[in-house]
């Protein structure tokens, strides 16, 4: 009886100490799973996502590419981080090309090179070379460019013809202008993103770049704290000030909420809304380059795949995939039907995407703006200079500081982290 | 073998899963914890730096972190006096035989199972139009009322239970006594007899609020201008967006600190009312 006790003790254990040790996945004959994350969330660009990815799987039997959705590709940091630390990380990852530095110089990504320099069949000189430098860190290729976009401002037609407004702002004077006028009972002209989170601080820099500014100097230190920084920032407070502007939703300045309900006349957004504004009835939308000061400027972004350390098979099947969506094919299809812009060059050109763009201005703007587009630096402390920055705008924004002194402090403390 | 060890063998056997379980995700987090807060780490990489003390240092030295902890007992301070006041309002209004008390009891239960993340966003959805989150002022009261709509249908099923388990014969003998039935009998019998559910619901709301991290996620992210940043949502800041486990490592091991201190104040009182 004893031992028979002991016995189903020694059993109980077993089952619950072995049994997460038989959830290992095996790959199934020699088919290689790629796990791909992504954070794309609108409907239709993951129906169009799915569909490409099923034309992949036709062309390579072989490889199977597992799509996830993460969510708000803003709040991605801290899953990412822990999915390192806990060595569940993807074996692709859809995000922001500013980001993939901070995991290259941890020595968690995978550099293409040798796939570049090897696969015959790759054209290197198909996508633009400031793309390739987004994606370049220490003189090696980890993320490979997978769309393009950029900023530019969303404005209510109605609105502006109800407010008799005929003349399209087109610098800062005239976006406050028109802001004022837009600007009535439970209607503001402008929308001022907050919170301190990276879209506060990438809308942001446009301003720091027309009104001639930069983020980092020469030497790799803080410049953001410069007479046109003041002045970027004070020229979103004054609209503050005036009332002119509201507040977006915190960390969310990239909802269209506000804007489709009717209560702000001009937000400042991307193209990958187009499926969602193309769908909906209610706003007649316009679209307009970002105001220029000094000079014109937006901030160029976009995503690009990293590609994470795994095993050669696996790291190959990324590669393959990595190589099919900076294809002539899947860009046109991809820009086409979710609204971002094309990294092929070939892509672009192409009698289908050109007649595509003559019917769709809305684009067109993103398309023309690509010339006056800005990158952010590719230094691995990117993502803790964007909180640091993030955290002193929104203190100004709020009148803690006056923008002087929270860019002077943003600095200190961003030059600490800074080579 | 004799018996006895065969028997202590397997008693120690049916211990294992709890013990190991219990080894895995409590003793050994705990002991990292404090690990970790004496170093500097980047969690991509496996090389730490030990520094001592100088992460609880800098923490001490940090105007935020001191706002965090002001914020939290703010949100402590609020939601556990008025929820309790309002959940046992509410217990006290539904423990009566009325027709369909039944659908009245699961309406006022109904935001404790749905989501916070849920909630939240419905809340954010609610207040967008008058920007309450966005203000500086409001967001607290904002956060603690979504918490104080969450919570309360939890509590007032806890002083429900308190209240039937009142024996019928106390309020018979207070009306022979003159205390009829309103405030005085509530006063005289129903507040000292509910005295055990009150304390129990006084610890886990307490505890409750001092982990509460989704509304301030969903709602505020912490914002504006930290004005919802609890000591929780900054260890999670400082670990997850600035990538500083050390000091994040250190500011839960000074809010761990706060807690007991708080438990070992209710456990006193707790002895000293019932001596």
């Amino acid at each position: 009886m004893k031992g028979s006790r002991a016995a189903g003790a020694l059993a109980l254990v077993l089952t619950t100490v072995g049994a997460p040790g038989c959830g290992r996945r095996h790959a199934a004959g020699d088919v290689v799973t790629v796990t791909f994350w992504h954070g794309m969330e609108s409907g239709v660009n993951n129906q169009v996502l799915e569909a490409k990815i099923a034309e992949f799987h036709g062309r390579n039997p072989r490889i199977r590419i597992d799509a996830q959705v993460y969510g708000a590709a803003d709040q991605l940091g801290p899953k990412l981080d822990a999915a390192v630390a806990g060595r569940t990380a993807p074996d692709l990852l859809w995000w922001a090309p500013a980001f993939f530095p901070k995991y290259a110089e941890a020595g968690v990504l995978r550099s293409v090179d040798d796939f570049i320099a090897t696969d015959a069949g790759f054209r290197r000189d198909d996508v633009p070379g400031f793309l390739w430098e987004t994606g370049t860190y220490g003189g090696h290729v980890y993320a490979t460019p997978f769309s393009v976009n950029n900023l530019a401002l969303y404005y209510n037609k109605g609105m502006f013809a109800s407010a008799g407004i005929t003349e399209l702002p087109g610098d800062w004077e005239a976006l406050r202008a028109t802001s004022r006028r837009l600007t009535h009972e439970g209607v503001h002209g402008f929308q001022v993103p907050i919170g301190t989170a990276e879209w506060t601080v990438w809308t942001w820099q446009c301003f720091l770049w027309q009104a001639g500014g930069e983020i980092l100097g020469p030497g790799g230190k803080a410049a953001f704290n410069s007479a046109a920084g003041v002045e970027a920032l004070d020229f979103w407070r004054s609209l503050l000030s005036d009332g002119a502007a509201s507040f977006s939703e915190t960390d969310a300045g990239y909802k269209t909420d506000d804007f489709l309900a009717g209560r702000v006349g001009m937000v400042i957004n991307g193209p990958w809304n187009y499926p969602l504004l193309a769908s909906q009835k209610g706003v007649d939308v316009g679209i307009l380059p970002l105001p220029r000061h000094a000079r014109a400027a937006t901030n160029s972004g976009g995503e690009s795949l990293f590609l994470f350390k795994s095993d050669l098979p696996r790291e190959r099947a990324a590669w393959e995939f990595m190589k099919f969506v900076m294809s002539p094919d899947f860009q046109v299809d991809w820009a086409i039907q979710s609204g971002y812009l094309p990294v092929s060059a070939a892509a672009a050109a192409s009698p289908r995407y050109q007649a595509f763009l003559v019917e769709n201005p809305f684009l067109k703007a993103y398309n023309d703006q690509m010339s006056v587009g800005r990158v952010r630096p590719a230094v691995p402390q990117y993502p803790a200079l964007s909180a640091i920055l993030g955290k002193y705008l929104e203190a100004a924004l709020y009148g803690r500081y006056t923008s002087r002194e929270a860019l002077d402090l943003a600095a200190l403390e961003a030059d600490r982290l800074l080579p | 073998m004799s018996a006895r060890r065969a028997g202590s063998a397997a008693a120690y056997l049916f211990l294992m899963p709890a013990a190991v379980l219990l080894a895995v995700f409590v003793l050994f987090p705990v002991v990292s914890l404090l690990v970790v807060s004496l170093h500097r780490w980047n969690i991509l990489k496996d090389k730490m730096t030990f520094v001592g003390l100088a992460n609880y240092e800098a923490l001490v030295a940090t105007p935020d972190f001191w706002r965090a902890g002001v914020n939290t007992l703010y949100y402590v301070g609020a939601t556990v006096p008025l929820g309790m006041a309002l959940s046992l309002a509410l217990a006290l209004l539904l423990n009566q035989k009325i027709r369909g008390i039944g659908i009245l009891r699961t309406l006022v239960f109904t935001p404790v199972v749905t989501s916070s993340v849920a909630a939240g966003i419905v809340f954010v959805w609610l207040l967008a139009p008058v920007h309450w989150l966005q203000n500086e002022t409001l967001a607290m009261p904002a956060v603690i009322f979504m918490t104080l709509w969450k919570q309360a249908g939890y509590n007032m099923v806890l002083f429900l239970a308190g209240l039937q388990g009142i024996p019928e014969v106390y309020y018979e003998a207070a009306t022979l006594d003159g205390a009829g039935s309103g405030w005085r009998s509530f006063r005289h019998v129903t507040w000292p007899l509910l005295r055990p559910t009150t304390f129990f619901v006084m610890v886990i709301s307490v505890i409750q609020a001092f982990r509460a991290f989704e509304p301030m996620y969903v709602m505020t992210r912490g914002g504006p201008v930290g004005a919802t940043t609890t000591l929780v949502y900054y260890v999670f800041d400082r670990a997850f967006r600035f990538g500083d486990m050390g000091q994040a490592t250190a500011a839960s091991v000074l809010m761990a600190v706060l807690v007991l201190a708080i438990t070992g104040l209710q456990m006193r009182t707790r002895k000293e009312g019932t001596r």
